[in-house]
């Protein structure tokens, strides 16, 4: 992918010398810019919003946007207010706002856009007095709301507007802070913003009313940018406006209809994880793995984006894809459809799947670049499902910001989740709102995706929240779908599965002591990083470019990741992992045995995992230090031969035993050279002939009948005849003969893992 | 409850069994009762062994917590000579510092440990007889192998100081194979009580003869209990006196023809199966191969029908003449086959302590017999034996059972490599307090940092 390098975002301000200059007239004392601020003040009226729960939740914070997005939010400032609506229903106060009474029971108010669910009632106060106030319309493109009040306010002025009044300007500001309510008087037209796109702006902290130096009323308006070509000066009645009935009729009509047809529940199942894959718990329970990784079931909401195509907001890792089995698509008229998988998205959290037949439900994209609906009156779905529920709320929305994100690309400071509850980010469980911004004539805008995070293997958490990606970017994507999918996140059979990657080594993790003593504090951030090398394989990567016992690999220089890739084993699992009870082992029942670990640690550690999803064949760098010296050893990510969770295997029910072949890290642990044979003895079912005749797992079986057994193929062809079975099995050093009569394995016979 | 009322209660009993039968016969059957006296005959036994029966007393160093650690235990022994032999349990006496008897009459003396055995659990102790001071009341070993299930027998110790104790019961089993413990002897099970202060107390017969050394009871069962047969102790007492019991060792893993709990039956009814032979073995010099059926031993048949014959079977192995051929017969695949085995000296089935005290550790050598599963990974070795808690070794994250590759830039093969780095640390401390310690766990090597500054000694 090309980085574009965008010179769009330059801004260029120009600051001009003073207002003064501007106007060619003196600058206004304090004292008469005080005077403008009260010069209105019988048309400063309070709205009062009363805000309640609903289903247990309550509004969004304003203007809160998700965590990602926080930091560049905060660059913003005045504009967002990090009021907590949910604070404000406890605190048992009404949400204040001022407004302005541009007609007899008509106010204009600056919209907060909180959702009619939440609210139980709206009043608006001039003194002494209170009126109901229903809203009446919003404004098209200012984020203005209109309030039709009950009865004329009584002690209110209507204010009067002379749209052409000569400048200068200033904008009036009235708000309840800092223990009284205060009108802020601001020059307008001191400050110019001059875009590449053309525009040009007068930069105001808020917006307000805009009155001149008579105080004399100019325009209304609740944006911060005014364009220098003044167009914005109109009357409070000329502000072009959606009547909230029509805006309700549009939703019902139009929107609803869209997102429920376009944006239908998604049902992914995946296949159980194998018994012996890492689990995301280490042994104390400490968390080390993803959320929901080993979930079979996943519901959450996908987009028609071609007649065909379901793009499924999913952002699934790869050994999370690996195992999904089936995409089911719950439509807008009941049906449940099975889509095909086509692929995951490289670059975002999404995977696309094919509906096996056409559908006429798909959304139409909003032709015009977001950027072109700045502050425009946007429909916002919010979608939430949970399990086999799916709710959808629909909002007024803006679009007042864009941010530079990914890849130098425009984003909107707008929430893709909504959280009525604290968290954020995909998923299905919890009170998670994805939200979609389409225009009210139904055309989808934005929608809520997640960014695909490089692969790493120290950061476990975030990088799964969604963020509000324009449509256009999308289109982009879907456009050059050969080059956006990603080949190795897709779904596997378990034996593809089972693939992993190796170096061919097995690791000791680092920790501050061992980094002290061996005087690498400073090249693996005070022995946070890196990990020493405790065996090397035969005929392995490691071996073949020489790594060595006690070598130390501090990181790796993945191509194409701008991070390199930190070592780590995934922590103590390994390192605490409890002593194998060998000296105690012919006490242990046959009922405990699943509860034994394994005396070897797993392969699938996050270290190899993370290779995996790198990509078989993917080039890099190993950083290893070793006598005082960081030496870099060039590697390919090669796939591991057979491992114990991937070997092959054969369970024979008739003996109640299963066998796996003797994999590598098993040949190392028992010592066992590349040409001896055996099998390993994976399972041994309590009370059935294995275990009666006190095989036990762990143990390897030799021979049977003096036939050495090279696999579990020979094995399977000896056990499936009736017979006698004479096995000579053994454990570390010690050896025996075990008889057993077997009855053949006849039609029982079941193979396992061998698809 | 009293021994007379217990006695009385038996005899009760018998009376009763014999009564039901015929109530007539109700005369005839109390003179019975009364011609068997058993009252008497236990008396007369128990007067013959009771006055030898020896209250034993020990402080023992034990290093398995991590430190060197004194602790007294106790436990009984018996007089089997007139100048002050006295036999008990191994484990009565293992690493004994100091071992003080008491006897029946009250006086007290001192004890050498004179030889003793792990395997059977026996030790041999010399009394240090003051001068003039007599003969002292000695037991008489008996013949285990005449002994029947139902004899009555009766257990005797000296639980706690002066005072002794009898308890009785008939044998349970002649032939009581416990599998991992001794190798080389079966046990006697009877339910005459036997708990821990009776450890190295005599169980004797109705003749007043000790047919066995009471050893172990087991904690979750009623009237278990088990004593080594005369007939070892018969055998090992020679050696006993001498010292170290002197195995000799084949490497041969041994397994019956018949073996029922794992249903496992081989057709043929002579010999046993080799199971498997110990790397680096005798038995693997002499090219015998697992699954082998070895049918003679210099010419003589020797069978081990089920496991309760495996312990007489390897004892005959094991007490072949070291580093002399013998020859045996074996029959491979069909065919019969003659081959000659030398064993070698089985030597020290334990390895030696070495405590490191400013480093709250004690280590090991690993010993072939007693940590198979070190050996397996390292044939010479120092292991950790003992961590004490809290302590420098445990915080450094070293693991009971963690053998030692390397300390500091010393390789690590014998404890006086442990001990010449130990040393060498303690008096540098001042300049140095962290070392490297490279072990082996679970097969693989693992590194830690041992920090000694802090002092737990004092803490």
């Amino acid at each position: 992918m090309t980085r574009r390098v965008s010179i769009r975002f330059a801004l260029l301000f120009v600051m001009l010398a003073s207002g003064a200059a501007w106007a060619g007239e003196e600058a206004p004392k304090a004292e008469e810019l005080a005077r403008l601020g009260r010069a209105n003040d019988d048309s400063f009226v309070r709205v009062e919003y009363t805000l309640r729960y609903d289903k247990g939740e309550s509004p969004e914070s304003m203007g809160y946007p998700s965590p990602y997005q926080y930091r560049r939010f905060m660059s913003f400032p005045g504009q967002y207010s990090w009021e907590s609506l949910d604070e404000v229903i406890r605190e048992e106060r009404p949400l204040e706002r001022g407004g302005w009474l541009v007609a007899a029971d008509l106010v204009a108010t600056e919209d907060p856009m909180i959702h009619p669910r939440f609210v139980s009632a709206i009043v608006v106060r001039a003194g002494e007095h209170v009126v109901d106030a229903v809203p009446e319309g919003y404004a098209e493109r200012d984020g203005l709301l209109f309030l039709r009040l009950a009865a004329p306010l009584e002690g209110a002025e209507i204010l009067s507007f002379q749209s052409d009044a000569n400048g200068p300007y200033y904008a009036l500001d009235y708000r309840r802070s800092d223990a009284s309510w205060q009108t802020s008087v601001q020059p307008l037209g001191t400050s110019v913003a001059v875009m590449d796109d053309g525009r040009q702006y007068l930069s105001a902290a808020s917006g307000g009313l805009v009155v001149n130096r008579q105080g004399t009323p100019v325009a209304l308006t609740a944006t911060a940018a005014l364009s220098v070509d003044e167009t914005w000066k109109q009357p409070a009645s000329r502000i072009p406006m959606v009547r909230h009935d029509e805006w309700q009729a549009g939703i019902d009509d139009v929107v609803k209809e869209v997102a429920e047809r376009a944006l239908p529940r998604v049902t992914l199942n995946f296949r159980s994880p194998r018994s012996d894959q890492a689990s995301p718990y280490g042994p104390q329970g400490y968390y080390y793995g993803e959320e929901q990784a080993d979930e079979t079931e996943w519901n959450g909401t996908g987009v028609l984006v071609t007649d065909e195509l379901i793009l499924v907001l999913a952002s699934l890792k790869p050994d999370r894809t690996a195992r999904l089995e089936q995409i089911v698509v719950h439509t807008a008229d009941g049906e449940a459809v099975e889509a095909e998988f086509v692929g995951s998205l490289r670059d975002y959290g999404a995977l696309l799947a094919r509906l096996p037949r056409p559908r006429t439900d798909r959304v139409e994209f909003c032709d015009r670049p977001m950027t072109k609906l700045r502050d425009r009156l946007l429909a916002r779905a919010e979608i939430i499902v949970h399990g086999e529920n799916r709710t959808s709320y629909y909002h007024r929305d803006r679009v007042q910001r864009f941010f530079v994100g990914w890849e130098g690309r425009d984003y909107p400071a707008v929430a893709a989740s909504t959280s009525h509850g604290g968290y954020y980010g995909y998923g299905d469980e919890g009170s998670i709102g994805l939200n979609f911004l389409l225009t009210l004539d139904g055309a989808l805008t934005g929608l809520p995706i997640a960014r695909r995070q490089k692969v790493t293997v120290e950061e476990r958490w975030g990088g799964n929240e969604p963020m509000m990606v324009p449509v256009e970017h999308l289109v982009e994507t879907l456009d050059a779908l050969d080059d956006a999918i990603d080949p190795d996140n897709r779904p596997l059979s378990e034996e593809e599965e089972s693939r992993i990657a190796w170096l061919g080594v097995e690791l000791q993790a680092m920790n501050p002591d061992l980094a002290r003593i061996n005087e690498i504090s400073h090249l693996t951030s005070g022995g946070r990083t890196g990990a020493i090398v405790t065996y090397v394989y035969e005929d392995s990567p490691a071996a073949a470019v020489g790594l060595e016992l006690g070598d130390i690999i501090l990181r790796l220089h993945i191509e194409g990741h701008p991070k390199p890739l930190e070592v780590s084993t995934g922590g103590y699992q390994y390192d605490y992992m409890e002593m194998f009870p060998w000296a105690q082992y012919d006490e242990i029942p046959p009922e405990f045995f699943e509860q034994l670990p394994q005396p070897w640690g797993s392969v699938d550690n996050q270290l190899n995992r993370a290779l995996t999803q790198v990509g078989f064949g993917t080039p890099f760098v190993a950083d290893v230090y070793r006598e005082e010296e960081v030496r870099q050893r060039g590697f390919r990510v090669t796939e591991s031969p057979p491992h114990y969770g991937a070997a092959a295997r054969y369970k024979s029910e008739g003996l109640g035993v299963s066998v796996r072949d003797l994999t590598y890290e098993v040949r190392r642990y028992f010592q066992i050279a590349e040409d001896e044979p055996g099998v390993i003895i994976a399972k041994v079912e309590p009370g059935e002939k294995a275990a009666v005749a006190g095989l036990r797992p762990y143990e390897i079986i030799i021979s049977i009948n003096d036939e050495p057994i090279e696999s579990v193929e020979e094995f399977e062809t000896i056990v499936r005849d009736p017979g006698e079975l004479r096995m000579f099995v053994k454990r570390m050093t010690e050896g025996r003969i075990v008889k057993i009569e077997s009855e053949g394995e006849g039609e029982e016979e079941e193979e396992v893992d061998q698809s | 409850m009293s021994q007379r009322r217990l006695l009385t209660l038996v005899a009760a009993a018998l009376i009763a069994a014999t009564g039901a039968v015929q109530a007539q016969d109700r005369t005839a059957a109390l003179a019975a009762a009364n011609a068997l006296d058993f009252r008497q005959i236990v008396r007369e036994a128990k007067a013959k062994v009771f006055p030898a029966v020896v209250y034993i007393r020990v402080v023992r160093e034990a290093t398995e917590e991590g430190k060197k650690a004194s602790q007294q235990v106790s436990g009984s022994g018996v007089i089997i000579t007139d100048d002050g032999h006295v036999l008990t349990n191994w484990h009565v006496v293992e690493k004994a510092q100091s071992v003080r008897c008491l006897m029946s009459d009250g006086r007290a003396m001192s004890a050498e440990v004179l030889g003793s055995d792990k395997d059977t659990d026996l030790a041999m102790l010399q009394l240090e007889v003051p001068e003039g001071a007599g003969p002292l009341p000695a037991a008489t070993i008996g013949d285990s192998t005449v002994l029947e299930e139902g004899d009555f027998v009766m257990a005797m110790g000296a639980p706690f100081g002066l005072n002794r104790s009898v308890s009785i019961g008939i044998i349970s089993c002649t032939r009581r194979f416990l599998s991992d413990i001794s190798e080389y002897s079966l046990w006697l099970q009877t339910d005459a009580a036997i708990n821990p202060g009776n450890s190295g107390g005599p169980l004797v017969n109705t003749e007043g003869a000790v047919i066995g050394i009471n050893a172990r009871g087991i904690g979750f069962a009623d009237g278990m209990g088990f004593a080594i047969p005369a007939e070892t102790i018969s055998i090992l007492v020679p050696q006993l006196r001498e010292g170290e019991v002197d195995w000799s060792w084949t490497g041969l893993q041994l397994q019956p023809l018949r073996d029922f709990d794992r249903d496992i039956y081989f057709d043929e009814t002579e010999g046993m199966v080799v199971a498997e032979t110990d790397p680096d073995s005798p038995a693997r010099s002499a090219g015998i191969l697992a699954r082998d059926r070895i049918v003679r031993l210099d010419g003589d048949p020797v069978t081990a029908m089920t496991s309760e014959d495996l312990p007489h079977v390897r004892r005959t192995f094991a007490l072949l003449p070291k580093d002399e051929e013998a020859t045996i017969e074996l029959v491979r695949g069909g065919e019969t086959h003659t081959v000659t085995l030398i064993p070698r000296k089985k030597g020290k089935v334990e390895g030696e302590e070495f405590v490191c005290e400013r480093w709250d550790l004690t280590v090991k050598m690993i010993n072939q017999f007693d940590n198979p599963d070190l050996h397996f990974h390292r044939k010479k070795g120092v292991f950790i034996y003992g961590l004490k808690w809290p302590g420098n070794g445990r915080d450094a994250g070293l693991r009971e059972q963690d053998i030692i590759l390397t300390l500091g830039r010393e390789k690590i093969e014998t404890l006086e490599d442990v001990e010449a780095v130990y040393e060498d640390a303690v008096d540098n401390i001042d300049q140095k307090h962290r070392m490297r310690v490279v072990v082996l766990r679970n097969g693989l090597m693992r590194q830690f940092v041992l920090d000694y500054q802090r002092d737990y000694s004092r803490e």
